[in-house]
């Protein structure tokens, strides 16, 4: 229980800085591709380069560029790339790569004819892949560049070292359940009448987009979280959150990712206009419980209508609760006569609200489905109407393994995902925690492991997933590893 | 020269390699140190947030603070009192930006606690505004705690004020505060961190401890591994296994973890790009109006009573802001569904022309035409027209008294287009309307009647010509003018008669750019009345103009006659008459009414040599 309530602090000025230093490396290694070192294009990338690098120089005192798996660090601030830079994160990140550089360090000696060499040199072609940092850091060293330093890919050694620490996990489990609270208070006003606070609905998404754009797997971790008394409530936040995290993925900025999570909250509004008899009820539905159930995106469209105290209509918002089960090709309901082409957001909604509806326990599902075999359906039938690229974009998040299953492994232990694997060609080996031992055991300390460890000796790895199973089987709440 | 790591970490510690920080001293901010497990701070909040620390080269000097918190005060107030490019305000704001300025020459950050009453650094309280116009308080009570600036606020600082400006006007009821105001805003120079409130109180779940004594049956596991695999036959096996590769997981196969299969390719990504583009684009009104249309046409009386009951709120919200289109779209389809017949209940349908009863409501009108009047709203004439056209026959004297009352010359012109689209639906009324009693409605109806070219509303314009109004009569001649058919001529003939000048001389006018023949022996007699000699030149010039128009071979002779006649005692007439009867000439355009100008081309008097000299230079069609 908290007693009073903490501190939260706004986003650094790291964000803008370090896109705006990916921007113009990409410039210069452009300008340098194409032209001479004294054309003026050329001259005028770097004097940008330089002016960005010295500006955070002069803020941070130091500029410390990190590639680890496909994201960049500035500062040991994680860089959010979106949809019109991602072009330039994916070529500064690619010539990273090629010559294995993980970290380039510039000090405050740095300057401007020390850029020219380095850019040069990583446009370069690469030597064969065991040797081509040796060779690019000696090359550099040769060349007239000073006050750089560059460092090898350390992958996930470094991505272990940066599982979510104590504060994180805090910040994400307080935002989680101030958001289930929201939910609970805004979906039972608007049941009963009343007005609603929007304002707390405001910050419960707000802070739902920051601690996904800070750190989406403590964010995660917490739909783990799945209360079924409190189903109804929970499935909106994490809704909200699988939603955002698309969104993330997708490169969308700050503002449209509230807009979207805002829309995701209220999917299925609807719900609480129909008879709560339909909604709960065990087993399946009758042909007209089941016509009754189809009407809640219509209901949900004109409960946000009613939801007074809004300054400006929630159009967005009403056609995500609208369209969500619409189906890519408009085969789901509710049916349309007019032109209509549900676009990206409420195909996003349908899958978060897909993915999280399967592997929730409710009234009608006493077991839900391992949610990589739920990954695997939705990404592979068409005829469940899901959008197959967000369904990749899914799982490039949450990996083929999603945070919170359980999986047996082949040495017999029971381990939970806790992430995924910071190599994106390694997916299917998530991070994990071992639980329980191969006796049965539960660990009072669970230990971390990276699946994709392989044992020197034999090149194998050291563990494997045997298979997903339900927790519940054994009287486990992975949430408890999450919180 | 790059160097080869020194240790592990080393890379890393990037501390070590920054400028060490000066100390702090008693006059500098105090050291901002937030560590990462939870600490009491000064103010007495259990934080828990991540590290922040600031680097303080010299000394704050705090002459300069306080000149920093006087400019900002200065600058809130100017804000309240002008508009954002008002030279005063601008003003206030450019000293507000030297005063951070000053403050990046000896700090590179500024960190503030905000207290109720005033922003506090290093124990001294700060005041900016008094009352409700403490800007400490509206951060306070927000629950903002502490504020961080960095250079190149300075740039910001627009967008800072404006947002202290607009979080001041919401109330509590607003969906708004101070939090979400900045969060949207994202600020590059500027942190904050605040009591989240949400959070107070708040039922966290307890962890499940784990004893040493649990533990999980092996049996359990073996038979959860064992529980599918003893059924499945070699063929049923994926096709990775068939071929002897291991199974990774009992749903999952090797094939499954392709690069490809997960990562998006650039051409996705673009795709990606543009599809949030358009969602962005996306006229959300337009596809909820559908969403709206289409579920009110389903069968279920309630819904559809709702969903009357929600277009009958959007409606005013549309036209308050000037939305016309959106307006008129909501009465198209509705119009469409009540027509169908079979689609509304019948409580519904009632329901759905009682809404288009009250559209036509004067208290909307009025409202509507004084939003426009004001320029609170502008939308074009064809919007206009669209959406009158569904209003009933009762709105039409209001929209035709605001027509010819406009001030607006613009809007006038709108409103006439506008309005025709709802006289030609009405005409009955639109004739009755020129038989009311109040002169403006008559007037602007007789106005649309003749735009409209309504022809059987000749007789009820002429019986205008019997006002007392004279712009009412004019107004009747103008319209008679536009209708042209024989009974509008009639009435014209009448109102050559007229009290007043004007009419007389629009009446002159109209039958003459008409041509109307059955005028002339009238028009023949006018003009040689002594009313029209006692009248001045305009007058004069009207009724022979009109006159040639329709003269005829005797009405030529009897022009020359005038213009080149002489009386008993050998004088001519008197030159302006000759000079009219030369302008009558002008317009017949006949060789022998040319040949008549030809004979006074030699005259003396200038009047009439120059009304001569027009005449023959006019060429005039065929006739």
């Amino acid at each position: 229980m908290t007693d009073r309530a903490p501190l939260v602090q706004s986003e650094t000025i790291l964000q803008p800085l370090g896109r705006a230093l990916v921007t113009a490396f990409y410039a210069a290694g452009q300008a340098l591709k194409l032209y001479p070192i004294e054309n003026a294009t050329v001259q005028k990338a770097l004097d940008e380069l330089y002016r960005i690098i010295r500006r955070i120089i002069d803020r941070e005192g130091v500029v410390d560029l990190k590639l680890v798996g496909d994201f960049l660090f500035l500062n040991d601030a994680r860089l959010r790339l979106d949809l019109s830079d991602y072009l330039a994160f994916s070529h500064v990140a690619g010539m990273l790569n090629k010559h294995g550089v993980g970290e380039i360090e510039f000090d405050a000696a740095l300057v401007r004819e020390d850029l020219a060499p380095l850019i040069s040199l990583l446009l370069q072609e690469a030597g064969p892949e065991d040797t081509a940092f040796v060779r690019f850091r000696d090359r550099l060293a040769l060349s007239s560049a000073r006050n750089i330093r560059v460092e090898p890919s350390k992958g996930a050694e470094i991505e272990q070292s940066r599982e979510p620490d104590d504060h994180a996990k805090q910040a994400a489990k307080l935002t989680y359940f101030q958001s289930v609270q929201v939910a609970k208070e805004v979906l039972t006003d608007m049941r009963l009448g009343k007005a609603v606070n929007l304002r707390r609905v405001k910050r419960a998404v707000q802070s739902i987009v920051d601690q996904v754009l800070n750190n989406e797997t403590s964010m995660i971790g917490m739909t783990t979280l799945r209360d079924y008394d409190q189903y109804t409530f929970t499935h909106s936040v994490n809704v909200c959150i699988f939603s955002v995290v698309i969104g993330q993925k997708l490169g969308l900025t700050k503002i449209q990712l509230y807009e979207l999570g805002l829309g995701a909250l209220f999917h299925d509004i609807g719900k609480m206009r129909i008879d709560p008899g339909v909604v709960n009820k065990a087993g399946g539905l009758n042909d007209e419980e089941w016509f009754q159930m189809q009407q809640h995106p219509t209901e949900g469209l004109l409960s946000l209508f009613s939801m007074r105290g809004l300054s400006e209509m929630p159009y967005r918002a009403m056609l995500l609760a609208y369209e969500h089960h619409m189906k890519l090709d408009q085969s789901g309901y509710p049916r349309n006569k007019r032109p209509r082409d549900p676009t990206l957001f409420s195909r996003i909604v349908a899958t978060a609200d897909g993915f999280d509806a399967a592997t929730s326990k409710r009234s009608y599902q006493a077991q839900p489905w391992p949610p990589d075999e739920v990954m695997r359906e939705m990404r592979d039938n068409p005829k469940r109407g899901y959008d197959p690229l967000l369904v990749k974009a899914f799982i490039n998040v949450t990996g083929v393994f999603p945070v919170g299953t359980l999986c047996i492994l082949d040495t017999q232990e029971l381990a939970v995902v806790i992430g995924r694997n910071p190599d994106p060609t390694r997916l299917h080996q998530p991070m994990m925690k071992i639980i329980a031992d191969w006796m049965g055991m539960m660990l009072p300390e669970p230990i971390t492991v990276d699946l994709s460890e392989v044992d020197p000796s034999t090149g194998r790895p050291l563990r494997t997933i045997l298979k997903t199973t339900d927790p519940d089987r054994y009287g486990i709440k992975v949430s408890d590893y999450f919180a | 020269m790059a160097t080869e790591s020194e240790s592990p970490d080393s890379g890393l510690d990037r501390a070590a390699r920054a400028p060490a920080p000066a100390q702090p001293s008693a006059d500098s901010f105090p050291n901002f140190d937030l560590s990462l497990t939870p600490a009491d701070d000064h103010a007495g909040h259990t934080t828990a947030v991540r590290e922040i620390t600031d680097a303080v080269p010299g000394i704050l000097d705090s002459s300069d603070l306080q000149n920093l918190f006087n400019a900002l005060d200065k600058a809130v107030r100017a804000r309240r009192l002008y508009q954002a490019n008002n030279p005063v305000y601008l003003s206030f704001l450019s000293h507000l930006k030297d005063a951070f300025v000053r403050i990046w020459a000896q700090a590179n950050s500024l960190t503030v606690t905000v207290e109720e009453h005033g922003f506090l650094w290093n124990d001294h309280l700060y005041s900016v505004g008094e009352g409700r116009d403490n800007l400490a308080f509206q951060f306070y009570k927000d629950g903002i705690r502490f504020l961080t600036f960095l250079p190149t606020f300075e740039q910001e600082i627009e967008r800072f004020m404006d947002v202290v400006h607009r979080v001041r006007s919401l109330d509590s009821s607003s969906d708004d505060d101070m939090v979400t105001v900045l969060w949207e805003k994202e600020f590059e120079a500027l942190q904050y961190s605040y009591v989240d409130a949400l959070a107070e109180g708040l039922a966290l779940p307890e962890l499940t401890p784990v004893t040493e004594a649990q533990r999980i049956d092996p049996e359990l596991i073996s038979t959860d591994l064992s529980g599918g695999a003893e059924e499945e036959q070699p063929a049923q096996q994926p096709y990775s296994q068939q071929q002897g590769q291991p199974p990774v997981a009992s749903t999952i196969t090797r094939e499954d973890f392709e690069e490809t299969l997960y990562f998006l390719e650039p051409a996705e990504l673009e795709s990606l790009r543009k599809e949030v583009e358009l969602e962005w684009r996306r006229d959300l009104k337009t596809d909820v109006l559908n969403a709206l249309f289409d579920r009110i046409e389903d069968p279920m009386p309630e819904r559809q009573t709702e969903i009357l009951r929600i277009l009958r709120q959007l409606l005013p919200a549309f036209l308050g802001r000037g939305d016309l289109q959106s307006a008129s779209r909501i009465l198209v389809e509705l119009n469409a569904i009540v027509q169908a017949g079979d689609v509304l209940g019948e409580e519904q349908t009632k329901q759905a022309q009682e809404l288009f009863a009250e559209l036509s409501d004067p208290a909307v009108l009025t409202q509507l035409l004084k939003s426009l009047e004001e320029g609170a709203i502008d939308p074009s004439g064809g919007e206009l027209g669209v959406f009158l056209q569904h209003m009933g026959s009762g709105s039409l004297a209001l929209l035709i008294r605001a027509t010819e009352t406009s001030g607006v010359a613009a809007l006038q012109l709108r409103l006439r287009s506008a309005v025709e689209h709802l006289g030609r639906s009405y005409p009955a009324k639109l004739m009755e309307l020129i038989r009311s009693d109040d002169d403006v409605i008559a007037v602007g109806a007789a106005r649309l009647s003749g735009q409209m070219v309504l022809t059987e509303s000749a007789s009820a314009i002429a019986g205008l010509l019997n006002r007392r109004t004279a712009t009412t009569r004019k107004a009747a001649v103008e319209a008679l003018v536009q209708l042209r058919s024989s009974a509008a001529m009639e009435g014209l003939q009448h109102a050559l008669d007229d009290d007043d000048r004007e009419v007389r001389i629009a009446a002159a006018r109209g039958l003459g750019t008409l041509h109307y023949q059955p005028a002339r022996s009238r028009l023949e007699e006018l003009i040689q009345s002594n009313r029209l000699r006692d009248s001045d030149l305009t007058e004069k010039i009207a009724f022979f103009e009109a006159y040639g128009a329709v003269a005829n071979a005797e009405s030529v002779a009897m022009l020359d006659r005038m213009l080149n006649g002489r009386n008993l005692l050998r004088q001519k007439a008197v030159p302006e008459l000759r000079a009219c009867a030369a302008m009558a000439l002008g317009k017949v355009g006949t060789p022998a009414s040319r040949a008549a100008l030809e004979k006074a081309s030699d005259e003396n008097h200038p009047m009439v040599r120059n009304a001569v000299f027009k005449a023959l230079r006019q060429e005039l069609p065929a006739r």
